[in-house]
């Protein structure tokens, strides 16, 4: 009998009980995505623990805290106050406003700074949840180096041992998955990893009432 | 400022720790969407499917020929499950005659014809579980019709109350999305919707 050769992932697609995971969300999650928008993910962050009031601390690496504020005008997020550490308007020196949600620093440019900035983070805002925005200015999977994986698998380690109490049980490490295929999945350290992909609302076809087995006013409907 | 554009999101789980429970309560219509595998990784998906049960399965190819599935089948076996074929692939090529375990047919041009192959030939094989590889050729997720979403809701549900029963418990549509991302997934009369992920390209560094 021969041995197979490369890996095998399986993933099931959660539609019927998104709403259900989602609210008991904790521990370590990596989320991939295809280069999705602010306003896009905020329907994800929406179904984070929907039951409850939640603190969130977002640390970006990719958009301004000027855009996303933009952006949570026109969608708000629900049960949730959000504060930010812009790590991008950081080299803009940008005017302080006199908002206290929003902390600028300079982009991390390595894990090591990544978990130094998250952990003065945690300590000003003391959040439930923590978002990463996101990993893949930090790391390739697509073709890891062992002294890359190295120094994630350290970090992740780090955050559980560090970060991790009975408020702050959740973060969120988005992952831009634009870049090619993801040669490694961290197998170790993740709790949960989660594809998001964007797609057309489901129609159904014109004539519906056939699919049912009863007379149904014909209309081209959502599914979702 | 991105446009506020109404669009779904699908979630998809990774579940690898998951992986029993998954497979022992996958039942019903089973659409099973890959990155073009081959035979040897379908062979592994059923390894996990009702894992040490004896079951037989009908296994309708538009696909792989026979004569393959047996090759592969001496590499990579495939123990205690009993497996039936309908060959779409050769039956033009050659003249083959029937065995006890593989017929030759041709291959359906439209679900319809899907539907009739299907019907036919659990007669003979009285399977547990019946796979069809693949429904590709007859849809394409990306960027699918009215008509063809009308078409294949019609036949997942035909083929739904036609085929299965409480000993005949699965069917699993594969799918290959080589063609682009689903940008639209049936989620209507499909009980579970899977992807499976083969990387061929070896890591430099493994866990």
């Amino acid at each position: 009998m021969m041995e197979k050769e490369g890996e095998i992932r399986y993933w099931r697609a959660i539609h019927n009980d998104v709403d259900e995971e989602m609210k008991n969300l904790d521990g370590i999650l990596l989320v991939l995505h295809d280069s999705m928008e602010f306003t896009q993910l905020i329907d994800f962050f929406n179904k984070i623990k929907s039951n409850h009031f939640t603190n969130v601390l977002y640390v970006s690496l990719t958009r301004s805290h000027d855009y996303m504020r933009h952006a949570l005008e026109q969608k708000p997020l629900d049960q949730k106050r959000v504060f930010f550490i812009d790590c991008v308007s950081g080299f803009a020196f940008p005017v302080e406003e006199n908002i206290d949600r929003v902390l600028y620093h300079k982009p991390p440019r390595d894990l090591h700074t990544m978990k130094e900035i998250i952990h003065y983070g945690i300590e000003k805002t003391n959040p439930d949840i923590v978002i990463i925005d996101s990993l893949s200015q930090l790391i390739n999977f697509s073709k890891p180096t062992g002294e890359e994986l190295d120094e994630f698998y350290n970090f992740l380690h780090d955050l559980r041992k560090q970060e991790i109490s009975m408020v702050c049980n959740t973060f969120i490490l988005l992952f831009d998955a634009k870049m090619g295929a993801l040669a490694h999945l961290p197998s170790q350290g993740i709790d949960t990893i989660l594809k998001l992909e964007m797609s057309k609302p489901t129609k159904l076809p014109l004539e519906t009432s056939f699919l049912f087995g009863e007379k149904k006013a014909l209309s081209s409907e959502l599914l979702h | 400022m991105e446009e506020l554009n109404i669009v779904q999101i699908n979630y998809w789980k990774e579940i690898r720790k998951e992986i029993s429970i998954t497979f022992e309560s996958l039942h019903g219509l089973i659409l099973l969407t890959h990155n073009s595998i081959e035979f040897s990784d379908l062979v592994d998906f059923l390894k996990n499917l009702r894992k040490n049960k004896e079951i037989t399965i009908l296994y309708i190819s538009l696909i792989n020929s026979y004569d393959h599935i047996k090759k592969t089948l001496q590499m990579f076996p495939l123990p205690s499950k009993k497996l039936f074929i309908v060959d779409c692939v050769s039956g033009f090529l050659l003249d083959h005659h029937d065995t006890a375990d593989c017929v030759y047919r041709s291959p359906p041009s439209n679900l319809e014809e899907m539907k009739h192959l299907i019907l036919d030939n659990i007669r003979w094989s009285n399977p547990n579980v019946i796979i069809v590889d693949s429904i590709s050729q007859f849809i394409n997720f990306t960027m699918p019709t009215e008509e063809e979403l009308h078409d294949f809701y019609t036949f997942l549900r035909s083929v739904k109350e036609d085929t299965l029963n409480i000993t005949r418990d699965a069917i699993i549509l594969l799918y290959d999305d080589k063609m682009g991302s689903m940008k639209t997934l049936p989620t209507l009369f499909t009980d579970t919707i899977m992807k499976l992920e083969v990387i061929k390209e070896k890591p430099e560094w493994k866990d």
